[in-house]
């Protein structure tokens, strides 16, 4: 008799351990839309190498724990907590852009380097998004870890909200990696608005060829100017011009090799997964979440506006035949490479031997300075 | 090039020179004084004494060994701090803490004078000539001390005071009144002196500038500075660039050229097979392909066109991360 009572006693406290004990409706939509990123990452191949993570990082999170039991990310100590930290502290984004210096070819910045410019213009989406972020009652920190997402890239947006709003980290990057991946179905229907068709008919001149030279200043002087400028930005702009230097010095080829082959992996399998399972329901669903997808939307639309219109407003004071085609001004949004192959599917459709894609990859890899100097700034003001 | 980096150089030195101020002497600052210690710190042997803590406000650390303090200006080196002890090197944005015993010979960091009566306290730098900070000690009461408000500001600060005094709030009013110190009630010798809730950034920022238009308009123009600079250097760059490209070439090609043209063409005038099926392909995809977009459009010229679409490692989907979701 004793045994039994035990056996069920143990048997009641074994089932409250159970998933199924303490599921709740959040959990569940978290596992169905961590389900959605998956079948969109294999069926659809958007993103895959970073839906996947996050999609199954949003299952490994959004399982019902009992409290206490010390496996949950948001416990002190488990597994999940110290690799984490990654992202907290914000050393994985750092990782990331070294693999991107790595594997960033500069050369089409370099021989025409006013492209420079558009890629500054389309920042104006973080500061749209963040003085939205402020008329719709948060913070400025978290305003300004909000606005990141106009800059389209994601271990930027991770790295500045993992300092600014580490709370809305989780709904932040999901929306910023979102977003990067429905970049060519956002960005097309603003440049046709804002084009007519002569325009998009430009021919850009042939971009030179760039010496080896060059590629060893660019990102020497590059890390210089910005990082005087903006040393809240070292993290970021230090790890990506250091990267580029690893390839393009031309004697550390083992290391570029690493930095943008296994070393990259490694840390794009991590902060995948870390940021997947940050979004536990209690965390994730919110009213906020909503407000920070169409605030994140709505900087990815200004930010495209401000590329088009300052590519129209430069060619104001060009010469005939050094024109900018405006089909390139969403490329500012620093979405590497997804919205200059927009640009450049784009081209081909109103002229279909005009390719505009390396003319496309100047203001593309100049969005992803533009956006480093930029969360430097926000950092600065707001931390 | 040459010229360009040397000025580039000078530019960095003179900038350096200018601005440059990390891990120096002049960045450490008398924080806080106590001189009459009831109840309060206790040097290693249990005494009470009066205490004079320094703080570091640099980025790097300091060694302030061989720093000199005095309450005679006409005897700057009436005490000099020790050397030859690592605890003397204060890391940035920490602090340090000298007992006015009058007995030095009681510990290492024991002074050879006291507070009593004391009315400045100077702090030199090792030349035993430069004046770092200076401190006007008003009268305190048993276990007062007397500092700055926040650790490090206030007169001979690194922030220009009087612009902190346009602040708004009425205690930073007194603050700046006071030339950044008061009669602290509660010192706290080895820790920052600012015991009550600090407004953050970004707080601060929110009543500065509730709309974003200001951090906006900021943050653009200096992402803008950067990407300005940077293209206006590269755009030099590139100038030189093509002019050395071009020097190169005209200085290779000079000598060369008729030995260039003698293997491009052969010396009896013939046109050799391969040549001819080049010019055959070439015309077949002028005359077919112009519309269809094999070929591309340069007048007068009849070239082969890259194939971008299916070769170029950013539209080929194998190497991207997705592929478009508009198809």
């Amino acid at each position: 008799m004793i045994l039994e009572s035990n056996l069920v006693a143990n048997l009641k406290q074994f089932v409250q351990y159970t998933g199924f004990a303490n599921a709740t409706f959040g959990h569940i939509v978290m596992i169905l839309i961590g389900l959605v990123f998956i079948y969109l990452a294999i069926k659809k191949d958007w993103e895959p190498l970073l839906l996947i993570p996050i999609g199954f990082g949003m299952i490994i999170g959004n399982i019902p724990l009992f409290p206490g039991m010390q496996v949950g990310i948001y416990e002190d100590g488990s597994v999940l907590n110290i690799l984490y930290q990654g992202v907290r502290r914000g050393f994985y984004p750092p990782l990331i852009f070294l693999g991107i210096g790595a594997m960033t070819d500069f050369s089409a910045l370099i021989s025409n380097p006013k492209l420079l410019l558009v890629g500054a213009a389309a920042q104006f989406g973080i500061f749209a998004a963040y003085a939205g972020a402020l008329a719709l009652g948060f913070t400025p920190a978290e305003a300004g870890a909000i606005g990141i997402i106009g800059g389209a890239d994601g271990p930027t947006a991770i790295f500045l909200s993992g300092k600014l709003a580490p709370d809305l980290i989780g709904a932040i990057s999901v929306s910023a990696y979102s977003y990067m991946a429905l970049v060519p179905v956002i960005q097309p229907p603003i440049m046709r608005l804002l084009t007519t068709k002569k325009e998009r008919l430009i021919r850009m001149a042939a971009p030179r060829p760039v010496s080896q030279q060059e590629k060893i200043v660019f990102p020497i002087v590059g890390f210089l100017i910005t990082a005087f400028i903006v040393p809240s930005g070292i993290p970021l702009l230090g790890m990506l011009f250091f990267g580029n230097l690893l390839k393009e010095s031309g004697v550390t080829r083992r290391l570029a090799e690493t930095a943008r082959g296994p070393l990259n992996d490694i840390v794009v399998i991590l902060i995948g997964v870390t940021v997947g399972c940050s979004t536990q329901a209690d965390k994730f669903l919110q009213g906020s979440s909503i407000l920070i997808f169409a605030l994140g939307a709505a900087s990815f639309v200004v930010a495209t506006f401000a590329g088009v219109l300052f590519c129209k407003i430069l060619n104001l004071f060009l010469k005939e035949g050094k024109k900018l085609n405006p089909l390139i001004g969403n490329s500012g949004v620093s979405a590497v490479p997804d919205s200059a192959r927009v640009s450049y599917v784009q081209g081909l459709k109103y002229d279909p031997t005009n390719f505009l894609l390396m003319h496309a990859m100047g203001p593309n890899v100049a969005g992803v300075i533009g956006s480093a100097v930029a969360a430097g700034i926000l950092l600065g003001f707001l931390s | 090039m040459k010229k360009i980096l040397s000025v580039f150089t000078l530019a960095c030195l003179l900038l350096a020179s200018s601005f440059a101020k990390a891990q120096s002497p002049v960045d450490i600052r008398i924080n806080e004084v106590q001189v009459s210690n009831v109840s309060g710190l206790q040097d290693e042997n249990g005494d009470r004494c009066g205490w004079v803590e320094l703080f570091n406000t640099a980025y790097g650390m300091v060694d302030v060994a061989g720093f000199y303090l005095t309450d005679d200006k006409a005897n700057p080196t009436k005490y000099m701090i020790p050397k030859g002890n690592t605890a003397t090197q204060v890391p940035l944005r920490k602090y340090f803490i000298l007992y006015a015993d009058g007995q030095p010979n009681k510990g290492v960091f024991h002074m050879n004078f006291t507070l009593d009566g004391v009315k400045n306290l100077y702090l030199y730098s090792t030349d035993g000539t430069t004046l770092l900070d200076e401190i006007e000690l008003p009268q305190m009461g048993a276990d007062q001390s007397y500092g700055r408000y926040v650790d490090g500001e206030g007169k001979h600060e690194p922030i220009n005071w009087s612009k902190q005094s346009a602040r708004k709030n009425s205690v930073d009013k007194k603050i700046a009144e006071d030339g950044g110190f008061s009669i602290l009630n509660h010192p706290t010798p080895g820790s920052t002196n600012v015991t009550t809730r600090v407004e953050t950034k970004s707080e601060k920022m929110k009543d500065m500038d509730p709309w974003g238009g200001i951090l906006a308009v900021t943050a653009m123009g200096t992402v803008f500075l950067c990407l300005i600079i940077l293209y206006l250097c590269f755009r030099q760059i590139g100038k030189r660039a093509i002019k050395k490209q071009a020097e190169e070439k005209a200085a290779k090609n000079a000598p060369a050229a008729p030995a260039a043209s003698a293997a491009k063409i052969p010396a009896d005038g013939a046109i050799n097979e391969e040549i001819i099926a080049a010019i055959a392909i070439a015309c077949h995809m002028y005359q077919n392909g112009v519309d269809s977009g094999i070929h591309d459009v340069e007048s007068n010229v009849l070239t082969f066109n890259q194939d971008l679409l299916r070769n170029s490692p950013w539209g080929a989907r194998s190497l991207t991360l997705k592929q478009d979701p508009g198809k």
